[in-house]
């Protein structure tokens, strides 16, 4: 039965309209004429969800089937929550109204480690029992996926099953699954045995974790037979014929990407040691010009969106990027549709590209030279030179842009106050370069933004063995920082640093944290990726009554040897090449990009197929 | 408004599934609209080219209507008939918006420039202290004051105002269900405007009684030309002479 939404409720909460559905290219079925009925959740506001391209992708593929019902839940805002909870209305879904809690799979998708306490709030007000192996006949199975979920061990209590890496095709299969398993009548237990047989999948239910006396981890054991020793991610192999939805859910109310998201390529091509993309998405894969453009056009027809943005990690290594802009261009500007490139580096080629897309606004370019020395910069491996940069900047300047944004990590392995010096000197001199292009003329004031992001030492990279820097100390550079930014043309702003801290024990957490993340929550933390919901106090409460040492997540250097939470999982890449990349860190040593010469990083071995990597 | 505006108005509802899409939102849900429809209407120009489209009075968030009205620019000429325009809209627009009526116009008045009056259904959760036939005779002497007082915040802070000028006209019905229903006629636009909602609160203070809004719905827009009253599809509206 769906549930009454009273539009007492709705008139004074913030922004009713994320909470009626309705928008056009929903998909709206007759609940009987399904035989699995599928809650895709997102634990962050509508407008963030509704923003994420995944769900869109596989939103549309799921309702392709005839046998399903997949719809939307988001988290309801805190407004919004308080008004259900003292209404008793339950979370529901935006297409039936439905409550999640009658749903059959409720899926998560983990983008973000400060998102999991909207997880266990979620899942509380759907009245699902908060941890696996609470929940019982009647109840949904919880999946998650997405980028979190490679180390999914901080909370492998509170779902039941993981799928690891793209999942375009393994989604079927669990879909398939789930209706062979009803047929059977089996209990919860057979069908997470029987799921755990599909690759990619992950039942951490199924494993046993044994601890060394210094809490380091001594094995990860599958407790039966036939349960995988290790999982390894999917990946689809051929995007040009992966699916691709022609329609996208256009909201009645602003979203944070409010536009056609058209994704380009899969993984990136640059090895950029503290990103944990460029490691867990390889390969690089593309799509061709055509199957691009004729998406573009399809998703223009049933949308009526006015901008398409081109989507990937680094557009600027789009192999065909001028051939596709100009037809985009071209097919999309009689339309008054202008095309947006995101992530794109800067470069007079870039620069002549943007103006040709209509990209005539000259409001702000980015720039993320990541570190401020070139000695840091080769240790992060950012193929980036200060020439590069200049010559960049240089020519932003030119083309008439006045303020540019400089992207920073502080806190990274191997840094000294020498590199914090660096990334004042690399803003000064930028303006400089502005002084310089543009003398003689009246021109209007610089601005420089530098912002700064602690480092978080992430799985499956180089330095996941690595320790993060401390709350004090990262406060301490930012303050160091900030007195040698006071120019009048700078702008300084950086990342709150326990909320850093707070990431980094999740990283890189085990499933240890699952008792403190259920009492975090408990305290009343929810939205903690929102610096205004941010809760410090109540996390160090909630650690400390748990046992958990936070530290022994954040700031500790890991032995390479040292069995890690997530080894459970192979990302195609091998533990010897992160190794290898780790210690070419210390010596500042340089990696190619693939496109250059091939390092084996191990990701080949996918599919068995060394032409899996165009490169 | 000197240029003459060359184009199709258009009569439509905003119904349940849309309420709460504002104002803002309309707009852009309308362009969007267009472009599903390949329909092309005239952009201005500049960085961010913005679809030659003017729209009556906003409608509050969470307020329902079976007159709303927008007037859609084709420059020089149109490559469409207002037939072909309501017909290619309503096949793109989301359930809950529908095009009701679309004409051809040529005026130098564009809606929202000449918006006069709006007429407003305001639906009142029944109240069982009080009977149909009381709630009635109470507005009745509500209406009946000499002046009708009511406090109006704006951005100057609070002020009374007598809002008597801006009524109309106020009459009680019924729905059927035993909610009470008020019916107005209150100025609108940019000389006088006066909200359901203020009306209400007069109301709510003259009666002394609680008095719940369990929903407002439009049901009409009137313009105002040379100082006449007239219906926005009216020829008289939508030509010059």
């Amino acid at each position: 039965m769906p549930v009454k939404l009273d539009d007492k409720i709705l008139i004074k909460v913030e922004k009713p309209a994320r909470y009626t559905g309705g928008e056009l290219n929903s998909v709206i079925k007759k609940p009987e004429d399904v035989t699995i009925r599928f809650a895709f959740c997102f634990p962050d506001s509508y407008e963030v969800g509704m923003s994420h391209l995944g769900m869109k992708i596989l939103y549309h593929m799921m309702n392709e089937r005839a046998d399903t019902w997949c719809e939307r839940v988001f988290a309801p805002w805190i407004d919004m929550e308080a008004a259900m909870r003292e209404n008793g209305i339950p979370l529901y879904a935006l297409e039936s109204r439905d409550p999640v809690g009658g749903f059959d799979l409720v899926g998560f998708t983990l983008q973000y480690e400060m998102s999991y306490t909207n997880v266990v709030n979620m899942l509380d007000l759907a009245g699902v029992p908060i941890l696996s192996a609470a929940r019982g006949h009647g109840d949904p199975f919880v999946l998650g996926g997405g980028p979190c979920a490679y180390n999914p061990e901080p909370v492998a209590d509170i779902f039941d099953f993981f799928v690891l890496g793209e999942g375009e095709e393994a989604t079927g299969e669990v879909l398939d699954t789930y209706t062979v398993w009803r047929k059977s009548g089996g209990d919860r237990a057979d069908f997470l045995r029987a799921v755990s047989t599909i690759p990619g999948v992950y039942v951490p239910s199924l494993y046993d974790i044994e601890y060394n006396d210094d809490r380091t981890i001594k094995a990860i054991k599958p407790k039966y037979d036939g349960v995988p020793a290790k999982i390894t991610k999917r990946i689809v192999r051929d995007l040009d014929r992966a699916y691709f939805p022609d329609k996208m859910i256009v909201p009645f109310t602003a979203i944070v990407h409010d536009r056609i998201m058209l994704e380009v390529f899969r993984g990136c091509p640059h090895g950029c040691r503290f990103c944990q993309a460029g490691f867990v998405y390889r390969p690089m894969r593309e799509k061709s010009p055509e199957r691009l453009l004729e998406s573009a056009e399809k998703l223009v027809d049933s949308t009526g969106y006015d901008e398409i943005s081109l989507v990937s990690l680094s557009i600027s290594d789009y192999s065909e990027l001028g051939d596709l802009t100009e037809r985009l261009t071209e097919k999309m500007s009689p339309r008054m549709v202008g095309i947006s490139l995101p992530s794109l580096r800067v470069d007079s080629f870039s620069l002549e590209l943007m103006e040709k897309a209509g990209q005539v606004r000259k409001s702000g370019l980015t720039f993320a030279p990541e570190a401020g020395t070139q000695r840091l910069r080769d240790v992060v491996n950012k193929g980036v030179t200060e020439d590069n940069l200049y010559e960049s900047v240089k020519t932003a300047f030119s083309g008439g842009w006045n303020s540019v944004k400089l992207y920073f990590m502080i806190g990274l392995p191997t840094e000294t106050y020498e590199d914090l010096d660096g990334i004042a000197e690399l803003a000064a001199r930028v303006i400089g370069i502005y002084r310089r292009v543009n003398e003689g003329r009246r021109a209007k004031p610089p601005t420089v933004t530098v912002s700064v992001a602690g480092f978080v030492p992430k799985p499956f990279t180089p330095f996941q063995w690595e320790p993060m820097d401390s709350i004090e100390s990262l406060k301490e550079k930012q303050r160091y920082l900030k007195q040698k930014l006071t120019g009048k043309n700078f702008k300084y702003n950086y990342h709150d640093a326990e909320l850093s801290a707070l990431e980094a024990v999740f990283a890189r957490g085990d499933r240890r944290l699952c008792a403190a993340l259920v009492q975090a929550w408990q305290k009343g933390c929810k939205f903690d990726g929102w610096t205004e919901h941010f809760k410090k106090d109540k996390w160090d409460e909630a650690f400390a009554e748990t046992g958990i040492d936070p530290e022994f997540y954040a700031n500790r250097k890991r032995e390479y040897g040292e069995i890690l939470p997530w080894s459970v999982i192979d990302i195609g890449v091998t533990v010897k090449f992160l190794e290898m990349e780790s210690r070419k860190a210390q010596e500042a040593l340089l990696t190619p990009d693939c496109r250059r010469d091939c390092s084996g990083c191990g990701v080949t071995a996918l599919k068995g197929d060394a032409k899996i990597c165009r490169f | 408004m000197s240029v003459l505006i060359n184009g199709i108005r258009i009569k439509f509802t905003k119904e349940e599934p849309v309420k709460f899409m504002s104002h803002l939102d309309t707009l852009k849900m309308f362009e969007r609209a267009l472009r599903r429809a390949s329909i092309h209407i005239t952009h201005s120009q500049g960085f961010n080219p913005h679809a030659h489209m003017v729209f009556g009075l906003p409608l509050q968030v969470g307020v329902t209507s079976e007159a709303e009205y927008a007037d859609f620019e084709f420059g020089e000429r149109a490559q469409i008939t207002p037939e072909e325009f309501l017909k290619n809209m309503n096949r793109v627009l989301p359930s809950g918006v529908r095009i009701i009526g679309a004409a051809a116009m040529s005026t130098r008045s564009n809606i929202m420039s000449c918006v006069a009056m709006a007429s407003v259904n305001v639906t009142i959760r029944p109240d069982a202290s009080c009977s149909a036939e009381d709630f009635h005779s109470r507005v009745l002497d509500f209406t009946l004051q000499k002046e009708i007082s009511v406090e109006r915040t704006t951005k100057n802070g609070t002020k009374t105002v007598n809002i008597k000028p801006m009524i109309n006209s106020i009459e009680c019905g019924d729905t059927g269900n035993g909610e009470f229903l008020l019916k107005m006629k209150l100025d609108a636009g940019s000389v006088s405007n006066l909200k359901p909602d203020a009306v209400i609160d007069g109301v709510r203070s003259f009666t002394g009684r609680l008095i719940e809004i369990e929903r407002i719905h439009r049901t009409a827009l009137l313009v105002r030309k040379a100082d006449r009253i007239l219906d926005p599809m009216s020829d008289e509206a939508l030509f010059d002479n």
